[in-house]
């Protein structure tokens, strides 16, 4: 009953989502299956679902805040590269042993930069993941939603956040490997990383950080504190008569919603084996805001089928008809924009309406 | 009623004078943070106040005083600065000069929308604000939390004290058959009243209604006059409106507004009556 409650509004839907939850869940280990068995997944596809479950997990986390607070960021791919970095250290850290990295040596640096320190331990790694994206939305947003800076401003300001840092882990000095960033790594947890069994638990992982992102998050959206997120996207002003201090409320939405995208780039980061910069580009960033505009913004569930939808589409067409990618991209959002403004999930409702 | 109105003015100097002497400045630059004291009987005072928008004063050394409990009527022509004075109790608009208190220990001056709304200041807008997306419900549940903190948020708390405010306060605006309704879909009138409902549950002190039945039909306003009444019982109200048949439907005192400052006070036959107004209205 509450299990239902936590994954849609109607029993049908939540037995459907629950399914294909579930179906998520077991496929990560056929990976281990014999190659001649039928049920056999390649690593290449363990790989892609891996990485298309922590990119909907940022589009959940973009959900929150665009969805729901009316808050567009065009700059959650620094979160997510955070997130991402945050752990990469430490898997450098496993790959060096108990010599300086690889790109540090390169450079010359007979030591590792302060805030090095401690990142060969797996869980102040991991709690570097959560603090460093969470600090950083922290500061951030308390200036930016203090300085009552709303809609478009806000916006275009989240976008130069991403595209300064990217510029900042371009350089070398920056101690964060330039714009080769971290690869290479072997091990995590002293498992090899490119093992059959690594890439399974991997990817099941993310599967189930994204399953439980996902009833937290609709957990959260059906307490008050959803309803006061919604009403600050209708009319923010009308709440603070109510005597809602709605800087409290965006605050704290917003640092939520990095801290998921941080995790997400930590749980990407070693099923891809690489991040750099480039996981900053700006481009990355708006593209998180077209999955969640195909799916459905307001929509949780609505922000996990645009994720898969549009990299499904992405995986086929970069690799059939690379030059035509870019074109797919603006075109579908300009045909959302205009034919779909409720996404995907506009089109079930609908369709549901019709049907009544 | 014209002895009333001195001896409440009366009272109310007096009041002014005593914090002046006992309390000074400092002691109320830092308002209590509990509770709202109304120890003097007023709820409300604006004592010269001033704004100025560039060279346009849209109020002029304006001082009014308004007693707990009471029910107050502003009437006054286009321009006669009523929505700025709204504005100025509740801290959309700064005075340039001259001093608001609610009650002896709240500087209005100097306290943030969301203090003034927390101290118990409610607001009903010239064009209903409601939440349109939401339910009708919904915009109720929002009023209704006394503490409205995130960490309070968190948790689904719909007690039975809430429930019954919600299920009395739909009765009164008379919405309970649209409780699952999008406010959007409301009427004109209805959304009116769904406001006045926010404000019930709400509950504050002191009620500021800005023309609460303009647009609306003549049942409709014999409705809202009753639901004005009601309110009074447990409120402070300050009402705004051009409607001559609701305000004498409704009103005790009236104030009359012209050019920022006040112009008369008195019953509404009385301002009706008075030579000022009349010119105020008519001439020019």
């Amino acid at each position: 009953m509450i299990l239902t409650k936590l994954l849609s509004d109607t029993p049908r839907s939540a037995v459907l989502i629950g399914l294909c939850f579930a179906v998520l869940l077991i496929l990560p280990w056929l990976h281990l299956m014999p190659e001649t068995s039928a049920f056999h997944l390649s690593a290449y596809w363990i790989t892609l679902i891996g990485k298309i479950m922590a990119l909907a997990m940022v589009a959940l986390a973009l959900d929150l805040v665009w969805g729901y607070a009316g808050i567009l960021s065009l700059g959650h791919g620094l979160y997510f590269a955070l997130g991402g970095y945050a752990f990469g250290m430490y898997l450098t850290r496993e790959t060096a042993g108990d010599a300086l990295p690889d790109f540090m040596r390169f450079l010359s640096w007979t030591e590792m930069p302060w805030y090095w320190a401690g990142t060969q331990h797996f869980w102040w790694a991991v709690a570097l993941v959560v603090l460093v994206p969470g600090l950083v939305a922290f500061i951030f947003g308390f200036f930016a939603f203090r300085s009552k800076i709303k809609g478009v401003y806000f916006s275009i300001i989240t976008q130069a956040m991403v595209y300064a840092a990217a510029l900042l882990f371009f350089r070398n000095e920056t101690g964060f490997g330039g714009n080769n960033g971290f690869t290479g790594f072997t091990t995590l947890l002293g498992y090899d990383i490119t093992a059959a069994s690594t890439r399974s638990m991997l990817c099941f992982v993310t599967v189930l950080a994204l399953l439980v992102s996902y009833m937290g998050l609709r957990h959260l959206m059906n307490q008050p504190y959803g309803r006061v997120l919604g009403a600050i996207r209708d009319s923010e002003n009308r709440l603070q008569y109510l005597g809602y201090r709605t800087l409290w409320y965006k605050l704290s939405a917003w640092v939520l919603s990095a801290v998921i995208a941080g995790i997400a780039g930590a749980l990407y980061v070693p099923q891809v084996g690489i991040i750099n910069p480039s996981e900053m580009n700006p481009v990355n960033s708006i593209e998180i805001a077209v999955w969640v505009a195909t799916g459905g913004r307001g929509s949780l569930i609505g922000a996990i089928l645009g994720t898969g939808v549009v990299n499904a589409v992405k995986t086929y067409f970069t690799v059939a008809y690379p030059e035509f990618w870019l074109l797919i991209l603006g075109g579908l959002f300009v045909v959302v924009t205009l034919f779909l403004p409720n996404g995907i999930m506009g089109l079930f409702d609908r369709f549901k309406k019709e049907k009544q | 009623m014209l002895n009333d109105k001195s001896s409440s003015t009366e009272q109310s100097t007096k009041a002014l004078s005593e914090y002046d002497h006992t309390d000074g400045r400092d002691g109320l630059s830092h308002p209590k943070k509990s509770g709202v004291d109304f120890s003097h009987g007023i709820a409300l005072y604006l004592e010269d106040v001033s704004v100025w928008f560039d060279s346009f004063r849209a109020l002029n050394n304006l001082s009014l005083y308004i007693e707990e409990g009471e029910l107050r009527c502003i009437i006054g022509p286009n321009g006669a600065g009523k929505t700025t004075l709204m504005d100025v109790i509740t801290g959309k608009t700064r005075p340039t000069e001259g001093s608001v208190f609610f009650g002896q220990t709240h500087n209005l001056a100097s306290l943030s929308t969301e203090q003034i709304a927390e101290a118990g200041i409610g607001r009903k807008f010239q064009k209903p604000t409601v939440f349109e997306n939401f339910t009708v419900m919904d915009n109720l549940l929002l009023a209704a939390p006394k503490d409205k903190r995130v960490v309070k948020s968190l948790f689904n708390k719909l007690n039975a004290d809430t429930r019954d405010t919600l299920d009395a306060t739909l009765q009164q605006i008379r919405l309970t058959d649209k409780i699952n309704k999008p406010a959007g879909l409301l009427s004109h009138g209805q959304k009116q009243w769904l406001e006045i409902g926010m404000l019930l549950m709400q509950s504050p002190k002191l009620i500021l209604l800005d023309e609460p039945v303009a647009g609306m039909t003549d049942a409709e306003t014999e409705h809202t006059a009753e639901l004005c009444l009601r309110l009074k019982k447990n409120h402070t109200l300050v009402v705004v409106e051009h409607d001559m048949t609701f305000i004498d439907a409704i009103s005790e005192k009236v104030t009359v507004l012209a050019q920022g400052a006040i112009l008369a006070e008195g019953t509404l036959a009385e301002v009706q009556a008075n030579e000022a107004v009349i010119e105020s209205y008519l001439g020019r």
